[in-house]
Order: C-alpha cells, then structure tokens, then sequence
C-alpha cells in the first residue's frame, strides 16, 4: 500500500495494517526532518509530489519489493505540504517471516524512493531563506 | 548506490543480421535507425556509451563522433562484444542493449538500473515467453567478467546459458512484452504496423523531423517544485514545433528561465516515465522532472 498525505502519519495504525500471525518480522523506517542540512540551522520543510505519476511509481515500486523479496506486506507513507522539524516524512514497513527479507525490502523502498519518486522538498532555512534540495 | 561500479552502456550493432538479410541496427521503427533509438535511450542513464561494432568499422562511427568498441573476437555474438567491453573498461558494468528489440521502453531499462545490487553477476529480466533470462538487455557487472573469462575458455559463447549458468537474477517483466526480438523482415513488417498502430491510437502526429514546414503538437504542461516557481505556475498549454522532449525543455527553459541542465531533468508523458530523446505526442500531458528528493 502506498500512501501520500497532507495530514500527519499515523504510524501507530500503519504499523496495526501489518500484523499478520505468519509475519516473524516487522521492520519499520521513519524517515523524520531534522533541524539541519550541509550545516545550516532548517526552520521547517516542504514537499510537494507529482501526484498521479508518484502514485503509480509507487505502485510499481511495491511490487517489485514484492516480488524480489520473501516478505509478506510492505506499506509506504509519504507527507506532503509544510512539515515542522521532528514530524515524520516518510513511513516504511515491511512484514516477513525471517527478518533478512523485512530488513533487505525496506532498504530497498527507502534508497528506491529517494532517487525515483517524483517528490520534491524545499528546506526553509532559520535565516529567511529556503531553496529546492538537489535543484 | 554508491558502492556500485560505474554503469556504462553497450550498444550491440555488429551483428551479422543473417536472417533479416540487413543491418538490424539501422532499421527503422520510430522515424529514425533503431541503433540511434537505443544509444539515446542510454546517453542519460550511463556514464558512457558505446557501440559494439565489428572489428574494422569504429573508424567510420568515430568521425560522426561515436565511441565505438571493436569486437575482439571474430563472430562471436554478444558475449563477443560484451568480453571486448569488459576487456577494453574492466571496473565498469555494462548494461547492454541490442538493436533489435523494438517494443524496449525507457522505464524498463530505469527499472533495471534501479534494481541493480552490490552482490549482483549480472542483472536482467525474465523472459516474457519462457522465463529464461533475457541477455540483451541486462546489465553485467564488474564481478561477471570472471565468470566471462571462465566460459569463453570453455568457448562457450551463449549469453543466455552464461546468465542461466551465473544464477543472475531476474526481474519479471510488466505490461507486455517489451524485450520481443525481431529477427524477420516479416516480423519486422509486423512489429513496424504494431508500433503505428500504438501511434495512431495515441493521436500521435506523424511528422518529419527534417521537414520544413512543421505542424506543431499540442500539449499540456505540469510543473512542480523548482520549475513551477521559475516558470511562475503550475501549468500551461501550447503549440510547440519541438520534436523531442530533449528540445521541448530547451525551449522552455529558454523561456522560463529554468536553470537545470536538460540531463539532470526526466521527463513524463501521460503518466508514463519516456525519454527525453523520444518525440513528443500530440496532445500529451508532460512533467520535466527536476531532481527529486523524497524521503
């Protein structure tokens, strides 16, 4: 499943769709904005998705997670819109049997959907200024 | 990422295309040679691009400005390239494309990239037809080249059995049959009518790129993040003269001021991940993709 979402994540009920009695393993990531980028102090962050095209990325991402990974489920979550520092901006988790596969197929969403999914985020700096990451 | 070698790419054009009775390299399937189509495919996604030629035929690419390989072994297919490859760069991967494959889409080719995994031999996808691997589109690391070394002295030249003898893994292909061969010029004639007839359902306007009198395609752009603020909104729509994708951003960017170099852009058309060297649709709905940084 695959989520994008203005509101907060509740991870807490993402977590509860991944209880399965066969699943001898949840891993979970929690990918939360910090207070600082390349040294400079950040006020706060914004994403923005290019939603159709994210959605369907997605999609694709989680079965091929899916497919090359002996795990039983696999959830991503991402925030869009303004974040304050310590809010969660990308929830992932993944439920196996063995946790090899949980640990391998949650690596594999998070490295894969920071250099593919269309998500941009702006980091607004404690000096006033922001500017779009990687642009 | 960081610990994999560097993906340089391998276009196979020295086969011998016995069957079709012409170079299956310079046929011609979207508007121009099909050799043309595969080494675009693979300019922005590899730090390097070669041609897999016969021995004797670089000369004539190098003065068209091409970077050929020279296969070091006569006849050989595309392990005979491929070994030529791995000789000439050993610390690259290779991911290499043959010429006949017309169906190949770019997002095949970004979703074997993106698979790619520091253990990995070799890389590719599970035949549509039969499940076997597909070894000309599929990407052989660093760590293969032994392996290659072992079955050339045991002269066995079938990269099909030496990715099935490897244990490489294989990724299962979506929507279709994008790596179907074409070996006939009837099948030729068959994949030519299945493409126009993809186009015309798509209202693609069949235009001559060289032509002197352009009509322009209509289409409808969306933009977001750094793009949506220099272009000052979120979208818009216009007539552009533009072929490719690759001249659309240019002569946006030209317009609106963007700032990013056209290969740190990916572009989308109708939903689909495509080629900035693909031409464009009429009518298409297209995001230029800056940099994205998720997570």
């Amino acid at each position: 499943m695959f989520d994008l979402t203005r509101q907060p994540i509740d991870t807490a009920a993402l977590r509860a769709r991944l209880e399965n009695p066969a699943a001898g393993a949840c891993a979970v990531f929690e990918g939360v904005v910090r207070n600082h980028h390349q040294g400079r102090p950040v006020a706060s962050l914004e994403y923005e998705a290019a939603e159709d095209l994210c959605r369907s990325a997605a999609e694709a991402m989680l079965a091929e997670a899916l497919a090359a990974h002996d795990i039983h489920d696999a959830i991503v979550a991402h925030r869009t819109g303004p974040l304050e520092i310590g809010e969660v901006a990308v929830w992932i988790g993944v439920s196996s049997a063995h946790r090899d596969a949980a640990f391998a197929a949650s690596r594999f969403l998070i490295e894969h959907l920071k250099a593919h999914l269309p998500i941009w985020k702006k980091e607004h700096y404690a000096e006033g200024d922001a500017a779009w990451i990687g642009a | 990422m960081s610990d994999l070698a560097p993906l340089y790419g391998l276009v196979l054009a020295g086969g011998r295309s016995r069957r079709m009775g012409r170079d299956k390299a310079a046929l011609d399937y979207h508007g121009r040679p099909q050799v043309e189509v595969v080494r675009d495919l693979l300019t922005p996604r590899c730090e390097r691009v070669f041609l897999s030629v016969r021995a004797g035929d670089a000369e004539a690419y190098a003065s068209r400005g091409i970077a050929c390989i020279e296969d070091a072994v006569e006849d050989r297919g595309p392990a005979g390239g491929l070994w030529s490859a791995m000789r000439a760069f050993p610390e690259a991967a290779w991911l290499v494309v043959a010429c006949d494959l017309p169906f190949l889409r770019a997002e095949v080719l970004d979703r074997l990239i993106a698979a790619r995994g520091p253990d990995d031999e070799a890389l590719a996808y599970a035949s549509a037809e039969d499940g076997l691997p597909e070894p000309v589109c599929a990407i052989y690391e660093p760590a293969f080249r032994p392996r290659l070394e072992a079955f050339v002295c045991d002269d066995l030249w079938c990269p099909r059995k030496m990715l099935i003898r490897t244990g490489a893994r294989l990724l299962t292909l979506e929507h279709g049959n994008p790596l179907a061969n074409v070996n006939r010029p009837e099948e030729y004639e068959a994949a030519r009518q299945a493409l126009a007839v993809a186009t015309d359902a798509k209202e693609v306007a069949a235009k001559p790129l060289a032509g002197s009198a352009t009509c322009g395609a209509k289409v409808r752009l969306r933009y977001y993040a750094a793009l949506r603020e220099q272009a000052g909104s979120e979208q818009e729509s216009l007539e552009t003269t533009a072929s490719t994708f690759l001249d659309l951003y240019q002569e946006l960017a030209a317009r609106h001021g963007f700032r990013l170099p056209p290969d740190r852009i990916r572009v989308a058309a109708d939903g689909q991940f495509v080629s900035m060297a693909d031409r464009i649709p009429d009518g298409a709905e297209i995001v230029f993709i800056p940099p994205v940084a998720g997570g």
